[in-house]
């Protein structure tokens, strides 16, 4: 589910207390209304529901949230304004069909890796609740997604209460945490932290002249007949736009396209939130002189005039088609007009005093957040899934359900720390194993693939080898030690995915030759996504962090390494990928981490003041490796000449 | 596996060769077409050389001059000379194509005029055209000589001017005339360049190995630094084969100084980056004017072969001299010349040695005659070494010498441009240096039979679990290194322990890259471990040697009971013969209770658990069956008696401990089942390493040595490890150790400090005065 389709909605209707036991019996609890309603946000409801955490919104990244807080035994509710989860998925795509991959073969059975091709999955124990199990269909319809977010909360017995339409949140007083959260019949809910995983749903609606005659995406007619001989003018150049076109453009006479800023096509971008294949359909006629057609065209000077059963088109301010030009290209009149102008997150349930900035520009859509997914006015308030995606909005996939699957456990990690002192989870590596849970991170890992650019695994040197995080924002790296409760006093080491820095764009063509790099020498000017290892000596700063080269995500390493890319995205050659890897972490640790048979390991023993890492990791402590028959002979005379 | 390299380099070779020829034809594209339009501009350009070939479509096989001809073009594109083809037959040049015979020769062409006319039958190669045109390019500055008296007069020309280098040809065409040529081109105004072909005129100028020399050779000839006035030039012979980059490597050193002194702080010398021999004229303050000359004198006479250093031993660092030889002493007894052979110091380097071998060679004299005539002996003698060597190499690598030089001419043209470039043959490929990892590509192919070592999956791991009493899984990376070897020892140990009725074997594995989750579950986080579930619940890991009989052992030992309860005199016998005939281990640890002693018996089988798959114990819980048996080892009851199978000189030992603790009983295990004198080998080494106590160890050693050093060993009086070695290992052993003088020798830990080896020291002082006697 990415791109603008991807929207869920959430959301929120309380109804006073009792925490949903099923679908049926909340919706029942629900008509127990509270008498606590009141105009006066800051009197003290003690009376509230209290929970720990209190997300808001039943969709994706609120279940997503609600398991693991489930699995780390937290006190928690999630607030849903629809009878069941998944209400955005009800309604949009407004033509049922997802076009987030379903990918059910890979020739894996490797599970972490098979869900870097599984776009529509949560994260789960349960393997019974994958969409590949759902569906056979690549692009599954949006009907099924609703039933698997359903099955995926009655399964794992996810803690939400439906029917709870959330109308305002407010805070008392000076107090950091603890939240009032009030519903469409006046119940309270008050909670320590709050989550608001309410994506963006509230369709955007420029204001211009003859706005009246124009439908929205939002309720227009699904009925093809109704467009059968028309002529269709479409704002907008965002997947909503292209599908809606690709599935009336059968019946009409022709359709054009408004858009403000060129058509983004994500093949070229690597940015499934620009314009996907699937949905180009129209592209394909307007370039093959079918009539029709995209225009660019600032729907803010617009002007809607009707005449008649048509409405033609007019642009204020137009320089050029003033006078004398006769030749305006909409000239022609319009039988349907419809908006398809993407959807912007709901800011009208914060009390005054705690609306949450939103982001600039293009971002304005989103609530302006920290890396650590807070707000940035408002303390103690933390956003989940689709409302997140300013932090990597056209950069990773943040806003869509298979990134930010990610960033939600990211999320919960954090709050984990924060609210619990429970550091991030960690594995302890010996020295010797660092390369090998690299190599096999970069092979499989998913979080790292998805949220590339974003999420990184943290490595932290010490004196017997290394503490391992996976996916840890590092944007966050300054802050390292607070966010997760490791301390990292020396060298620290994080991988990330990268595409190449100039790689991707609108007009870019990526399919020309020469786009792979091949050498490894080369390694670094790869296009393609390709793992990035960058070390710091120390801890950078966030100083260092502001201050660093335009277009890196971090700032400038000590080293660098760049794993050359590769067609198969299978990093285990033992030449370009290994050997060079290991060149690297030989240099960061100052060992010599190549392996050695037995008898290269006794003979450096007998006749060295010392021995390299791994004859001491293993063949001092017994655990040498022998070599088995078909070996010996070249291994041996390989080390004894050299 | 040998002949599969060898076929593997050679793919490799032409497909990089391949590569190499499609770069090259890209990147310079095929010869230009000219237009007859533009034939009279092309030709007329006034500062280069323009070879145009007049093509008609009559002759047969010209498909190789062509290529021939594109392939000189791109080449000589780097020398400002252009090459155009002019088609006869679809857009003729008058002028020309109407010859009959013009599509027989290249024509070259400078200012308009026909400059020169080749025969095609002469431009047979790229290096033939090459030559050729280089030839016509460079007439005017590179005279041919015709007989010795041209090159006298040569001499007298650049007399106290300009160095001349002189080369005997045998033809123009070949590609040593060729590289000779790219020379003249590139160092033209710093040397005068002359040839001939006639090799009477180097032996009347009687120049040196005039008569013998069989292949082209080139000299230089010393003018420059001769007076105005005088006759001949002193002479040196570039004694290498004419190869591009020996050349260049050549010419290159004809600029150093004669001889400079030991730069102080391990700064470089202008020799290092040469690949040239290094001479040290050793000094001390007293004889430093004579040296001075000396080094001097040696510059000028080994020039190109060797630079020459002066060291003065009195201003000269400890590092300095330690950095120069192990054996400062004989620098130090000035005057003395020594030698650093090029190539021997990184021959002989070893990977993890932490200084080079000492490679000084200390010639005999300090006189210069005498030492130029022994350097040049010592030189010669190397050189030859090394060909052939190298021949030997080559044929391995089927390298062959032009190509090599093709992929130099792009950095020669870079280097004539900039005058003065760094030489040193560098490589972008990173090469393997992981044995391991190398030995597991190379075998790469090699089918391994994992029929009794089933891969694990998500659902058939629990099932497994649950069917079988003994597990043993191994969790790894299929492209990890040490995995991979490892997997092999662990097919042989399946099949070693397949059980014929059941046609299966305890062992399984799991490759994570494949069920990462399966091994998250069971906390795999290094890789390759291996695990044993015993009853369906992990046991523990196995923290032996990656290696097939060490595995075996261990799961053989693993399904035998801990420990095992022995009732009778002849169980006990059986049990004690049987464990150490079956080799499963060298050890049989017999526990002798009585039945009162319930802590005891507790403490002596939660140790036999402990140690299953390292160790058997037999527990006798009778107290009349302990006396007895204890009485054949003079052990009380409770007790305990580690039995060892192959230790001569200490068969048996009994645990002292009174109170069964059990951590020191392991201890006592361990410790005691390992035999006092053993054979160092590299599989035992790690577990005397552990206990941390200096080495012992005798080299060589016949019966009565060893029956002597074995009884000292056995009484265990002092805090050392005793072993022997066997001098027949590789003779880098001896090397290393060398020594005829002392047959023992006393290794001390690395790690300890310097306090604590003298210490230990002092300890042994009676014991190896006890020996010497």
């Amino acid at each position: 589910m990415d791109i603008t389709l991807s929207r869920y909605v959430l959301i929120i209707t309380c109804s006073a207390g009792l925490v949903a036991l099923s679908l049926g019996q909340s919706s029942m609890m629900g008509q127990k209304r509270h008498s606590a309603e009141s105009g006066d946000h800051t009197a003290e409801f003690s009376s509230g529901k209290y929970h720990d955490y209190i997300i808001v919104g039943a969709g994706p990244s609120g279940l997503q949230l609600g398991y693991f807080l489930q699995r780390a035994g937290r006190d928690y509710l999630i607030l849903e304004k629809g009878d069941s989860a998944g209400t955005f998925y009800k309604t949009y795509p407004r033509h049922r069909k997802l076009i987030s991959i379903n990918k059910r073969y890979t020739g894996k059975t490797n599970k972490e890796y098979n869900m870097r091709h599984d776009w529509n999955s949560l994260l789960s124990d349960d393997e019974t609740l994958r969409m590949t199990q759902y569906s056979e269909e690549f692009f599954p319809s949006a009907d099924i997604y609703v039933q698997y977010l359903n099955d995926f909360a009655r399964k794992l017995r996810l803690k939400i209460q439906h029917g709870v339409n959330v109308q305002r949140i407010w805070k008392t007083g000076n107090k950091k945490e603890g939240f009032y959260i009030r519903d469409q019949h006046g119940n309270v809910f008050t909670c320590r932290y709050l989550v608001v995983a309410t994506g963006i749903w509230v369709p955007n609606e420029p204001d211009f002249v003859g706005k009246e005659h124009v439908t929205g995406y939002e309720n227009m007619t699904l009925n093809l007949n109704f467009y059968r001989g028309k002529t269709v003018l479409i704002l907008g150049k965002g997947n909503s736009a292209f599908e809606t076109a690709d599935y009336i453009q059968p019946v009409t006479n022709f359709v054009h396209l408004f858009s403000r800023s060129r058509v983004k096509l994500a093949w070229e971008t690597h940015y499934v939130g620009d314009l996907r294949a699937i949905n180009n359909g129209l592209i394909d006629t307007y370039q093959l002189k079918a009539l029709d057609g995209v225009l660019y065209t600032d729907i803010n000077n617009m002007q809607v005039i009707k005449h008649g059963d048509r409405f033609s088109v007019r642009l204020v301010n137009d320089t050029e088609h003033r006078g004398l030009h006769d030749n305006f290209a909409a000239r022609s009149p319009y039988d349907v007009i419809i908006r398809a102008l993407g959807f912007h997150f709901d800011a009208s349930i914060f009390h005054r005093s705690i609306i949450p900035k939103l982001g600039e520009g293009e971002k304005k859509k989103y609530p302006a957040i920290k890396p650590n997914y807070e707000s940035m006015n408002v303390e103690g308030l933390f956003f989940a899934g689709t409302n997140t995606h300013s932090l990597d909005f056209r950069k990773s996939a943040g806003g869509f359900i298979h990134g930010f699957r990610y960033t939600t456990r990211a999320l919960h990690h954090l709050l984990e720390w924060r609210n619990h002192k429970i550091p991030w989870p960690s594995t302890a590596l010996r020295t010797t194993q660092v390369m090998n849970t690299l190599l096999k991170r970069m092979n499989e890992a998913s979080g790292l693939y998805q949220m590339y650019s974003v999420l990184g695994d943290i490595i932290i040197v010490n004196d017997t080898g290394a503490v391992y995080l996976e996916e840890v924002p590092v944007q966050l790296l300054p802050q390292l030690e607070t966010a997760t409760g490791h301390l990292a006093p020396n060298k620290v080491i994080v991988m990330v995915m990268e595409f190449g820095k100039n790689f991707s764009g609108p007009g870019t063509d990526p399919l020309r030759r020469g786009t792979a790099t091949t050498v490894p020498k080369n390694a670094h000017l790869a296009g393609f996504l390709h793992p990035v290892l960058y070390y710091y000596s120390h801890l950078p700063t966030d100083d260092d962090m502001l201050r660093r080269p335009s277009k890196w995500i971090l700032p400038r390493p000590t080293r660098l390494h760049h794993v050359i890319e590769d067609f198969l995205f299978d990093f285990s050659s033992p030449v370009s990928h290994v050997l060079h890897l290991r060149r690297f972490l030989d240099t960061v640790f100052g060992y010599d981490t190549r392996n050695y048979f037995a008898g290269s390991c006794f003979k450096m023993a007998m006749t060295h003041t010392s021995v390299p890492k791994t004859c001491q990791d293993q063949y001092l402590r017994g655990e040498g490796l022998t070599h088995a028959s078909h070996c010996e002979a070249s291994a041996v005379t390989q080390s004894t000449t050299k | 596996m040998a002949s599969y390299c060898k076929a593997f380099v050679l793919i490799c070779l032409v497909a990089l060769l391949a590569t190499c020829t499609l770069v090259a034809s890209k990147e310079f594209g095929v010869v230009n077409t000219v237009p007859s339009a533009e034939f009279e501009d092309f030709i007329g350009s006034p500062s280069t050389l323009t070879a145009v070939y007049f093509y008609k479509r009559r002759l047969q096989r010209l498909k190789h001059f062509l290529e021939s001809f594109d392939a000189a073009a791109s080449f000589m594109k780097l020398y400002q000379v252009q090459f155009g083809r002019v088609n006869c037959d679809i857009d003729p040049v008058a002028a020309y194509c109407d010859k009959p015979d013009v599509d027989m020769s290249v024509f070259a062409f400078r200012n308009d005029r026909v400059e020169a006319k080749f025969a095609l039958d002469t431009m047979y190669d790229r290096d033939a055209i090459a030559s050729n045109i280089f030839q016509v390019l460079l007439s005017s500055e590179v005279p041919v000589l015709q007989s010795w008296i041209d090159l006298s007069h040569q001499q007298q020309r650049y007399m106290g001017d300009k160095d001349i280098i002189f080369s005997w040809q045998k033809a123009i065409g070949t590609y040593q005339h060729r590289v000779f040529m790219e020379f003249a081109f590139a160092y033209g105004s710093t040397y005068k360049f002359v040839f001939a072909t006639n090799k009477k005129v180097a032996e009347e100028a009687d120049l040196r190995d005039a008569k013998s020399v069989k292949e082209p050779a080139i000299w230089v000839l010393h003018c420059s630094e001769e007076e105005k006035t005088a006759k001949t030039c002193r002479q040196t012979r570039f004694q290498h084969s004419i190869v591009l980059a020996d050349v260049l490597a050549f010419v290159r050193t004809l600029k150093t100084p004669y001889y400079v002194d030991m730069p102080i702080n391990q700064e470089p010398t202008p020799y290092e980056t040469m690949n040239l021999h290094l001479v040290y004229v050793a000094t001390d303050n007293s004889n430093e004017h004579e040296a001075r000359e000396v080094a001097d004198k040696l510059g000028r006479a080994l020039r190109g072969q060797a630079g020459v250093i002066l060291l003065n031993v009195d201003t000269a660092s400890e590092i300095t001299l330690e950095s120069l030889a192990t054996d400062t002493e004989r620098l130090r007894e000035v005057p003395v010349v020594a030698v650093q052979l090029y190539g021997q110091e990184s021959l002989d380097q070893n990977e993890t040695a932490e200084k080079p071998m000492d490679t000084m060679h200390f010639m005999h004299h300090f006189s210069e005659g005498p030492l130029v005539e022994d350097l040049e002996v010592l030189l010669s003698e190397h050189r030859r070494s090394t060909e052939r060597k190298k021949i030997i190499q080559d044929e391995d690598e089927g390298f062959d010498e032009p190509d090599f030089s093709a992929k130099l001419e792009k950095f020669f043209a870079d280097f004539s441009a900039k005058g003065e470039t760094f030489w040193g043959p560098s490589s972008d490929e990173e090469v393997q240096d992981d044995v391991v990892a190398e030995a597991v590509y190379r075998g790469r192919y090699a089918q391994l039979d994992l029929t009794y070592a089933p891969a694990l999956t998500d659902k058939t791991f629990p099932a497994m679990l649950k069917e079988k009493s003994l597990l043993v899984v191994v969790f790894y990376l299929s492209w990890e290194p040490r995995s991979a070897a490892f997997l092999s020892s662990y097919s042989e140990a399946s099949l070693d322990l397949k059980d014929e009725p059941s046609n299966s074997s305890p062992l399984a594995r799991v490759a994570c890259d494949d069920w990462p989750d399966v091994c998250q579950l069971n906390n795999v986080s290094s890789y390759p471990v291996t695990k044993v579930y015993r009853d369906g619940q992990y046991l523990k890991d196995y923290r032996g040697m990656l290696d097939t009989t060490a595995l075996v052992n261990f799961v053989k030992l693993l399904q035998l009971p801990a420990p095992v309860e022995l009732k009778t005199v002849e169980e006990v016998t059986n049990f004690r013969e049987h464990v150490l005939s079956a080799g499963a281990t060298d050890t049989a640890v017999l526990g002798l209770m009585g039945q009162e002693d319930q802590a005891e018996i507790e403490t002596f089988t939660s140790a036999a658990r402990e140690l299953q798959g390292l160790f058997i114990l037999g527990l006798v819980k009778d107290k009349a069956l302990a006396q007895e048996v204890g009485s054949m080892y003079g052990s009380s009851v409770p007790g305990v008696v580690v039995v060892k199978r192959d230790d001569q000189y200490q068969p048996f030992k009994l645990f002292s401990g009174k109170i069964f603790h059990k951590p020191s009983l392991v201890k006592f295990i361990q410790l005691a089942s390992l035999p006092v004198f053993p054979e160092l080998t590299p599989k035992n080494f790690p577990s005397f390493f552990i206990q941390d106590k200096p080495f012992v160890i005798l080299f060589g050693g016949r019966g009565e040595e060893l029956e002597s050093v074995g009884q000292i060993a056995a009484a265990e009086e002092l805090p050392v490890v005793f072993c022997q070695m066997n001098m027949v290992s590789p003779a880098s052993w001896e090397q290393t150790f060398s020594s005829s003088m002392c047959q023992m020798l006393v290794f001390l830990h690395w790690s300890w400090s310097s306090t604590r080896r003298e210490e230990c020291l002092s300890t042994l002082t009676p014991m190896t005065s006890q020996r010497t006697r």
